[in-house]
């Protein structure tokens, strides 16, 4: 499995893959990288990759093979490099020097051909950091298969794009799913705490300096006046909410959010607030409607 | 995507995507058919036959053979350039047709591939064993040794087949196994077992169809492309020098350099027409190598016919014409000689019978078309014997006329290879995608 975090668009179709990164690139998203189970025609082009060099690596591997055939035979069969020290190649009075050259063509003519095929083999497998016995770094098994998979990193989300931005792009350019994938199936919530937790961690220094101590509190009574008061003894557990993680429910605990009650009242307003308190994933709690899920887990 | 109107769909039936995975890895993935067994079974029965033979050959020597004095050279480098031929066919495909950006050629290259790597296979039988001592096989190659350093001839064009074979066999097996590697990361990431899903995470190298990786594969694809097509032309250029570089009349002329690589082309797609017509309906894949493909296939098999009918003409006049009586001698002795009925068999399977192709239903007829692959199999192998057997066995020196007729062992070798190659081809069709899947998704028409 592939060892990072991306948000992944999914798409059955190599066309609308195609048209989805150009678009994106055009908003100034850059796209981390896409997997598909054939080369998609312009897509290396739109992706800005550059037209790789392994052409002219190609060439001098050709080069060395080229001159190793010539030397292998002046060596062997002239005497040009002094190399005629007990066998001097005499066979029915043919030429033993550089007049033989005209022989020396087909063999010179193979070893350009193989040096030039495998030096371009080796060189393609390094570059690609491919070998046998590597464990394959993918997102979806089906990424070999059917599907097409269009990778962005999620630091590039915020700038040049808002999440629902994204998400809503997503949408209409065709994708039949959007992911979170952290390291392995994004669909768990595992992943989502551990996606959490780096997120978290890279950010809580962001959030504890911007935010003085009194404005914090003001925030959690404004929520608190929002969606009710209540406390650690009848907490639910709020991890059954999809998008809610370990980590991420001992931060809603710590603004006194213990219960699915609390959280099916949470208003656009106090969403703000926990978002700027908790800085996580901008948009996710109204995207995957955290309150509807909260009502829906109350009735049991 | 463009779509020409008057060509035939590439694809037939509507296929998605994950059709193509599903309908080609479903031999793989399934247990061998009834079928399968029965032919795998006869093909290594013959292959035991030849394991066999050489082992005989190796342990009582060539005197096991009909070769002579005169006639050195018999059904062992007649087998040679048989098995050479038709792997050049795979390469044509392959690489040739890449470059032409021809896309039928997507769903047929990896068969034709594998082809070319088990016909070479076969082809290298003969030259190792025909040396006599097996076990000094490694002399014609230039290692440094304790005989003075004695280095090879590179004068002599059976060293330039040296190199040019192993060159061959290794940049095909090369150019195959790169085409695979998308193919068995799609069986990997398919895999049901553990190790299923070992074998092919090991040989797949950690593929994971990233952009950055298909970019540069396409071009190492290319490249390959570009100097196997060389590669192809030379390899059987130097071949035929085994024979033009000579002094000997039916030999001696410029004319075998073209005319080999156009025989090999001839051969090749023959055989590769025989195998495809077999493949396609036993394994279900009709709607990828459709009548469309065979009918392409015809047409080279009709061209490159016709250009070696135009060769075999071209000898015949320039030996009536050059007033050479010698030359002359050895095509009136081909067709009227001791070996008659082996010039007639070539000229009627290679000449006559490929004019066939100019009828559109003997095209797009598969038993026809598989008939005529037969067909054009014999003819080529009988021209290999003939411009072997018959100017060896009437050359300059009459006190030295011979004639030559195989020993049940020689037979048992060349029957033995057919073995060797159905047997390589038949474990190919269980354990690998006998189609390139990775190509053929991307001349599926999207959905719209």
């Amino acid at each position: 499995m592939l060892d990072k975090q991306l948000i992944l668009g999914v798409y059955d179709d190599g066309d609308k893959l195609l048209s989805s990164v150009s678009k994106l690139r055009k908003k100034g998203v850059e796209v981390f990288d896409c997997y598909t189970p054939y080369p998609v025609h312009h897509l290396d082009t739109e992706l800005g990759i550059k037209r790789s060099n392994l052409t002219v690596g190609a060439f001098l591997c050709g080069m060395m093979g080229f001159f190793s055939g010539l030397l292998l035979q002046f060596y062997m069969m002239t005497n040009h490099l002094n190399t005629f020290k007990s066998w001097p190649m005499m066979i029915g009075g043919k030429p033993q020097d550089y007049t033989m050259i005209p022989s020396m063509v087909p063999v010179t003519f193979e070893l350009t051909i193989l040096f030039t095929a495998f030096g371009i083999g080796i060189l393609f497998f390094a570059k690609s950091r491919m070998i046998h016995g590597k464990i394959a770094e993918i997102v979806d098994p089906r990424q070999t298969d059917d599907l097409m998979f269009l990778a962005i990193e999620p630091s590039e989300v915020g700038d040049s794009i808002s999440r629902a931005d994204l998400n809503s792009f997503f949408n209409e350019s065709g994708a039949i799913e959007v992911r979170d994938y952290d390291g392995g199936n994004s669909t768990s919530t595992a992943t989502v705490a551990l996606v959490e937790k780096a997120a978290l961690e890279t950010v809580v220094e962001e959030a504890t300096e911007t935010i003085s101590d009194e404005a914090r509190t003001e925030k959690i009574d404004m929520i608190k006046s929002v969606i009710g008061e209540a406390t650690v003894e009848n907490k639910d557990d709020l991890k059954k909410i999809s998008g809610v993680g370990p980590v991420y429910e001992e931060k809603l605990n710590s603004l006194g959010i213990y219960t699915f009650e609390q959280v099916s009242k949470l208003t656009p307003e106090s969403i703000q607030a926990i978002e700027e308190l908790t800085k996580y994933f901008p948009g996710r709690i109204e995207r995957e409607d955290w309150m509807s899920q909260a009502k829906k887990l109350m009735e049991g | 995507m463009y779509e020409a109107q008057i060509r035939q769909p590439l694809v037939e039936g509507n296929k998605t995507i994950a059709d193509v995975s599903n309908d080609i890895c479903r031999p793989i993935e399934n247990k061998p058919t009834k079928l399968w067994w029965l032919g795998f079974t006869i093909s290594f029965f013959f292959l035991m036959i030849m394991v066999l033979s050489l082992g005989w050959t190796t342990w009582e020597g060539i005197g096991t053979w009909g070769v002579n004095k005169t006639v050195m050279w018999g059904w062992d480098i007649t087998n040679f350039v048989f098995w050479v031929g038709i792997g050049h066919a795979g390469t044509l495909i392959s690489a040739i047709l890449l470059l032409f950006r021809q896309k039928w050629r997507m769903s047929i290259n990896r068969s034709a591939e594998a082809m070319t790597i088990f016909a070479v296979l076969c082809a290298a039988q003969f030259p190792l064993f025909h040396m006599g001592r097996v076990w000094l096989g490694y002399w014609p190659l230039p290692l440094p040794n304790a005989f003075g350093s004695l280095w090879v001839n590179f004068n002599s064009p059976l060293l330039w087949d040296v190199f040019a074979i192993s060159t061959y066999l290794s940049v095909s097996l090369l150019f195959w196994y790169l085409g695979l590697i998308p193919d068995i990361a799609t069986v990997r990431d398919r895999a049901k077992s553990k190790a299923t899903k070992f074998w092919y995470g090991f040989f797949s190298m950690g593929w994971n169809g990233s952009a950055r990786t298909w970019h540069r594969y396409e071009i190492v694809a290319l490249i390959l492309a570009g100097v196997s097509t060389p590669l192809v032309l030379s390899v059987h250029t130097i071949v035929s020098m085994d024979f033009a570089t000579s002094v000997i009349p039916g030999w001696h002329t410029t004319i075998f350099p073209p005319y080999f690589v156009a025989g090999a082309i001839f051969s090749g797609f023959g055989m590769v027409l025989t195998l495809l017509i077999i493949v396609r309906k036993v394994l279900n894949l009709e709607e990828y190598i459709t009548i469309g493909h065979l009918e392409a296939m015809a047409k080279v098999v009709m061209l490159t016919g016709s250009l070696v009918g135009v060769a075999y003409l071209t000898e015949f006049f320039i030996a009536a014409y050059s007033g050479v009586v010698y030359e002359q001698y050895a095509f009136l002795n081909r067709a009227f000689g001791k070996y008659w009925w082996a010039y007639w068999t070539m000229m009627s399977c290679n000449l006559l019978a490929p004019q066939v192709f100019w009828f559109k239903w003997s095209r797009t007829t598969p038993w026809f078309l598989f008939v005529m692959s037969i067909i054009v199999n014999i003819g080529m192998w009988f021209e290999r014997f003939v411009i072997i057997v018959t100017s060896l066995h009437r050359d300059y020196l009459t006190s030295s006329w011979a004639m030559y007729s195989a020993t049940i062992t020689e037979v048992g070798i060349f029957l033995g290879t057919m073995g060797l190659f159905f047997t390589c081809f038949f474990l190919f069709s269980k354990f690998l995608p006998v189609v390139n899947m990775a190509e053929v998704k991307s001349i599926i028409k999207s959905r719209e």
